[in-house]
């Protein structure tokens, strides 16, 4: 954990980021932790994604399959 | 004489004042008797409005005089979470950056309380912006557990569960964007309800995610929460994700003793419980099998890709709601809730979006295939009892250590915000004088079907019905 927050390039990169102004460097590390982790856990359940897929499925899910 | 009006139901004490026998006088002379008295040691409230509260009782009963009855909470004291906006009053949040802001909107489901005959005898404490599993709160004290004022009542809608289990109040709202309603009853022995998602309008609730919140019910049993939930529910013009699905007969799906035909999925899910907490679960499957549902073990697919993706829903909105404050006020949130914030400013659009467009596929897939031959799933609302107020305290202590216990407390609720399911959270034991619970998931808009099984329930047990003592 320690390595991965010393590695600094994900951080490094946040810190140019809009809204990084007033988050303290150490913070950014984590941030940068806690980013990569929820940014990794969508992008590897995105296959199932098909191109048609929108947003508003989800109350057309919950519409469609109410009891 | 009027303290033991406080500990009436909810449904009892409607029925009561309907038929002239009890006065709203008396029963909010009751409800203010207890609350001043569990104030001190419990913090649930964060305001008492006990003057307001007499006036609203004496006019309820002079209309009740002159044979009009607003509706079936006429002259019944209630309480809520101070999220809910009412014109013209203030409405904190929890949070110092909205002490003094004065709301100038009321909150769809107060109009609705309100329209029913409900009185309100002041406004609940919560975490900060509804943000913490815990009831931590640095700017308006602590809440502290109905149970035992040295472990954590569960937050974020903490004041609300332990203004019902202490008998204060005869119900209230809260809202649930990870665990809030459900972690919260289920620490102080009461029945929280988090419906589906569009059931009950956000309007006027203030917002930590839009797309996760919840607007539900707290009640001493789930005949309470049905009573609630009737006058909250529906469509609301104000909320556009709020659904147009007719809004069933709640109290007329309860009093059954018996809950034959319903087939209860049992969740394997391979999570190490507490042992008290794996005893209390096992024997409230035994409770549901012997009043008549059929029990069928289900498989779980992998809980933290949907307890994530629908974590990167709710930072990427917290970020979106909070970004000026936490550029010009920082100093104004308690590290722990900034924290929580804060990570939601760098996420990606992309990101974003990808996980609002996954929560349909996700949510298809749990019910095609998780939910397919059962009517509910039955899993533990939390893994673990209520952890003190002092090994909690994300002021003091690790963040990182904390935030996996977080986690942890949470894992079998936050799934259910992200797939919109209903959820009820149902007391069933207790362990060293703490309350544990399960939990219940149900098929959209099946509320129905959740409550009739956990008043079931609570027709063959005592769980519910025991009292916190000062």
């Amino acid at each position: 954990m320690a390595a991965e927050k010393g590695a600094a390039s994900p951080a490094t990169s946040l810190m140019h980021g809009a809204g990084a102004a007033g988050i303290a460097p150490e913070r950014l590390a984590d941030i940068a932790i806690e980013v990569e982790r929820l940014s990794g856990v969508v992008q590897a359940q995105a296959p199932q994604l098909s191109f048609n897929d929108e947003p508003g499925l989800f109350a057309a899910t919950l519409d469609n399959t109410a009891r | 004489m009027s303290k033991d009006l406080a500990l009436l139901d909810l449904a009892e004490a409607s029925e009561r004042l309907a038929a002239g026998a009890i006065s709203s006088i008396a029963l909010t002379e009751a409800c203010l008797d207890r609350a001043k008295a569990w104030q001190a040691s419990r913090n649930c409230f964060i305001r008492i409005d006990a003057d307001a509260a007499m006036e609203a009782a004496r006019e309820r009963d002079g209309e009740l005089k002159a044979g009009r009855r607003r509706g079936p909470l006429h002259g019944v004291p209630l309480a809520h979470k101070d999220m809910f906006y009412r014109h013209g009053k203030v409405s904190t949040g929890g949070s110092k950056i909205l002490q003094d802001q004065v709301a100038t909107t009321t909150a769809t489901v107060l109009r609705r309380l309100d329209a029913a005959g409900a009185i309100e005898i002041g406004v609940l404490n919560m975490s900060e912006f509804a943000a913490g599993p815990t009831g931590h709160n640095i700017h308006f004290g602590h809440c502290r557990n109905a149970f035992n004022a040295a472990h954590i009542p569960g937050g974020s809608s903490s004041g609300s569960a332990v203004a019902v289990a202490a008998r204060t109040v005869f119900g209230a709202l809260g809202s649930d964007t990870g665990a809030s309603i459900r972690l919260p009853a289920a620490y102080n022995g009461v029945t929280g309800l988090k419906p589906t998602y569009g059931r009950v309008s956000r309007h006027g609730a203030m917002p930590r995610s839009w797309s996760m919140d919840h607007v539900g019910p707290f009640g001493r049993s789930a005949r309470d929460c049905a009573l609630l939930l009737q006058v909250i529910a529906g469509h609301d013009q104000n909320d556009a994700t709020s659904s147009g699905q007719a809004v069933p007969d709640y109290l007329g799906a309860l009093g059954a003793e018996r809950i034959s035909g319903l087939t209860i999925g049992v969740a394997d899910h391979g999570v190490a419980l507490d042992p008290d907490i794996a005893a209390a679960m096992d024997e409230s499957v035994r409770v549901l099998e012997r009043i008549g549902a059929r029990i069928v073990r289900v498989a779980l697919p992998d809980l933290a890709p949907l307890f994530r993706v629908g974590e990167t829903i709710i930072k990427g909105e917290a970020a979106a709601l909070h970004r000026q404050w936490l550029a010009s006020r920082p100093q104004d949130y308690s590290n722990s809730v900034r924290f929580r914030i804060e990570g939601g400013l760098f996420l990606s659009a992309a990101d974003y979006i990808d996980a609002l467009r996954l929560r349909g596929v996700m949510t298809a897939k749990f019910i095609a295939e998780t939910m397919d031959g059962i009517d509910l799933l039955h899993l533990p609302t939390s893994p673990v009892l209520p952890p003190t107020l002092a090994d909690s305290d994300m002021e003091r202590a690790d963040s990182e250590t904390l935030l996996g216990l977080f986690s942890r407390l949470t894992m079998f609720m936050r799934p259910f915000n992200f797939l919109g399911l209903p959820a009820i959270s149902v007391p069933c034991r207790f362990a060293n004088g703490l309350p544990i619970a399960f939990q219940l998931a149900g098929h959209p808009f099946a509320e129905a079907t959740l409550l009739h099984a956990a008043d079931a329930y609570q027709r063959a047990t005592e769980y519910h019905r025991v009292v916190p003592e000062l």
